[in-house]
């Protein structure tokens, strides 16, 4: 490395220039900035045009905000469960339970619909947009490839119960009116228990993880498992992994990650006025 | 569009909020000695772990509610629900008894959203609730039920579940 006095004086010098001649460019796009033309000066000196920003729509996170996001999440499963029995692997007690889960989303979708409407709101009977195209789709896109379609059926049927579940968890504190936060977990207990169902039928062994718990050392578990009937003491707002598809070179499937709906994937009420 | 309410809910609990918490946590430690009484018996058989596993739930919803409400938590158990179903947890229908508890304290938490005002509260409560709601779920199964057959055992709270006091 090179320590000479005079070439460490250069190199300050070089880059005392470089500032001084970045002002005078500076100053120079200010000046001919203020000696452009245009009519809707902001009296700030800018080089160039800037187009004028889109306003953004009017987007309040209200009880009908949220019943309507409610609403899309149940179509989002009645889609996947419908899409599920297309591919006929469902068979016996498993085809069963998927229809009684179909049966029960369809069920709470009307009474969200109706709680929608009783608020004033505009019920919403599609799935939710966002979710479809960053969850369900690619999902139902993997399991189409799967060699064990029934096994990822079943462990995305999981994780959408237990995101469902969580989904009208997230949303009691938010909602204003006391009757709707009882009415969605009327829901969404029952989404827990269709999860805790598919948990039972996936890891008959052990029903309830001991994980964080302060347990006797008999009662805890030496390995943990993927699925179970109850997989913590509270109900979690964290994201629900799934694993689906088929395996690549090197024998990793892809894992994708459900969370409950954030900002950008509520059903507003601008939606409507688009 | 509609408006939103200009009427932002409280937080924290509010003093009628307290009591009905303090109600809770009371259920909970009720909850949590009758399963440690039906562990101490031996009778969860292959599923001694689970029932174990359930009573740390209790005990950490009971916490929880206490952490909520601080020096205002009764921190005792709910007697006259304990002597209610006692029996059944130390006796030959254990799953089916807590089977019963859970749906009785579902139907409890589930009235209980609809008269909090506090948003942490409800929070809390939904949290326990929905857990309560898979022990439910799961205790069906520990009983012999089957989910196709008994499908209601396992998937909905009954309508006339009793709500506790």
């Amino acid at each position: 490395m090179n320590h000479d006095p005079i070439d460490v004086r250069r190199a300050a010098l070089s880059r005392r220039r470089f500032l001084i001649a970045g002002g005078a460019s500076v100053s120079l796009g200010a000046l001919l900035a203020a000696c452009g033309g245009g009519g809707s000066s902001t009296g700030i000196p800018r080089i160039g045009l800037t187009p004028d920003p889109t306003e953004l729509p009017d987007a309040p996170v209200t009880d009908v905000a949220l019943l309507r996001t409610a609403s899309s999440l149940e179509y989002n499963a009645i889609f996947a469960y419908e899409t599920a029995a297309g591919l006929g692997v469902l068979t016996g007690d498993a085809k069963s339970l998927a229809g009684r889960f179909l049966d029960d989303h369809k069920r709470h979708a009307d009474t969200i619909v109706a709680a929608t409407e009783a608020a004033g709101g505009n019920p919403w009977t599609e799935p939710n947009p966002r979710l479809q195209s960053i969850y369900v789709e690619p999902a139902l896109a993997l399991i189409a490839e799967s060699d064990d379609q029934l096994g990822d059926v079943l462990a995305l049927a999981y994780a959408l119960e237990t995101l469902a579940g969580a989904t009208y968890q997230s949303f009691v504190p938010l909602f204003d009116d006391k009757a709707l936060r009882a009415a969605a977990m009327g829901n969404g207990e029952e989404e827990g228990r269709h999860a805790a169902t598919l948990g039972l039928v996936l890891n008959p062994s052990r029903l309830v993880t001991s994980t964080g718990l302060s347990i006797a050392d008999e009662f805890a578990e030496t390995e943990t498992a993927t699925f179970y009937a109850v997989p913590s003491a509270f109900g979690t707002l964290s994201p629900v992994p799934v694993t689906l598809g088929p395996a690549d070179e090197n024998g990793a499937r892809t894992t994708v990650n459900l969370e409950t709906p954030s900002l950008n994937s509520l059903v507003y009420e601008y939606f409507d006025e688009e | 569009m509609t408006s939103p309410d200009t009427t932002t809910p409280p937080r924290r609990p509010t003093a009628g909020d307290i009591e009905l918490l303090g109600a809770a946590q009371s259920l909970e430690l009720a909850a949590r000695d009758l399963y440690r009484a039906a562990v101490a018996a031996e009778l969860g058989g292959e599923h001694q772990a689970s029932l174990a596993c359930m009573a740390a739930h209790h005990d950490m919803a009971s916490q929880s509610i206490s952490a909520a409400i601080g020096g205002e938590a009764p921190q005792t158990r709910n007697d006259e629900v304990y002597d209610r179903f006692e029996s059944g947890f130390t006796g030959d229908d254990v799953a089916l008894t807590a089977h019963g508890l859970e749906n009785s304290l579902v139907a409890t938490h589930k009235l209980l959203l609809g008269e909090l005002e506090g948003t942490e509260g409800s929070a809390l409560v939904a949290s326990i609730l929905i857990i309560e709601a898979r022990h439910a779920a799961a205790l069906a199964a520990v009983a012999g039920l089957s989910p196709v057959d008994d499908a209601d055992a396992f998937f909905s709270t009954p309508t006339d579940a009793e709500v506790l006091a």
